[in-house]
């Protein structure tokens, strides 16, 4: 049994699922596609800081700044829940997993609520920003 | 550093990108509070240097915790590390000069 234990951990200390592995999320939680997503949208905006940094006046366009605008406020709504998740907010008291079918604590109740109000959270923010880079940048 | 640390920077460095994020954009694109903050000097540069420092260092710790997942190996980390310390303080040091010559300061 603690042989197994310790394979199965050193096969995936591996990390042998690579790149592809961000994306087996279909069996996983709503938080497995976060990740994923935080992953993605973090890399790309420090492939948007290039040319900015390389050309201060470098500026991504109307809807280039739309599109920053929805990929930064998702990093910053997930972000604000990876933190406090982070500091040990909302996640429960551990308990010990019995069933294999049985959730961990960590991801039901109050975990849920802060998923929710991260995306809505998202949703707000990328709405404000929207409507300041569409219609009141294109206005000026 | 622990890792620990290095994280908890992480965290306390994302807190100071929102903060000093949006003052650059309000100093760049607001109409009436924009060329307050653009007229000083000290204030314009300095949220811009915390917001480089903090900016350079949430994107490269970012960068070297995807690379160091994707290549568990401890030799290969320490690498990755120094690789990722280095080039980041040679941004910041640029980054600066870059931005005191665009203010005309130096």
């Amino acid at each position: 049994m603690e042989e197994a234990r310790e394979e199965f951990v050193e096969y995936y200390a591996k990390n042998m699922g690579g790149v592809l592995g961000w994306f087996k999320a279909r069996v996983y939680t709503i938080e497995r596609w976060l990740y994923g997503a935080h992953r993605i949208t973090g890399i790309l905006i420090v492939l948007f800081m290039l040319p900015h940094f390389y050309s201060t006046g470098w500026h991504p366009g109307l809807w280039g700044d739309f599109i920053l605008g929805i990929i930064v406020t998702f990093h910053i709504a997930n972000g604000i829940r990876l933190i406090l998740a982070e500091l040990g907010f909302a996640v429960g008291k551990p308990l010990l997993v019995k069933k294999p079918s049985q959730r961990p604590v960590s991801l039901e109740g109050s975990q849920r609520y802060l998923v929710a109000l991260a995306l809505l959270l998202f949703i707000v923010l990328a709405v404000i920003w929207a409507y300041y880079a569409l219609i009141v940048q294109a206005a000026t | 550093m622990r890792e620990s640390t290095v994280m908890f920077l992480h965290y306390i460095t994302a807190i100071l990108i929102a903060v000093t994020g949006l003052i650059h954009l309000l100093a760049n694109n607001e109409p009436t509070i924009g060329p307050l903050i653009k007229e000083n000097p000290v204030i314009y540069l300095g949220n811009m240097a915390i917001f480089l420092a903090a900016l350079l260092y949430h994107a490269f710790n970012g960068v070297r915790v995807i690379l160091i997942e994707l290549v568990p190996d401890p030799c290969w980390t320490k690498w990755i590390s120094w690789a990722v310390v280095i080039i980041g303080i040679v941004t910041y040091v640029v980054g600066l000069q870059v931005l005191l010559v665009a203010l005309g300061l130096v």
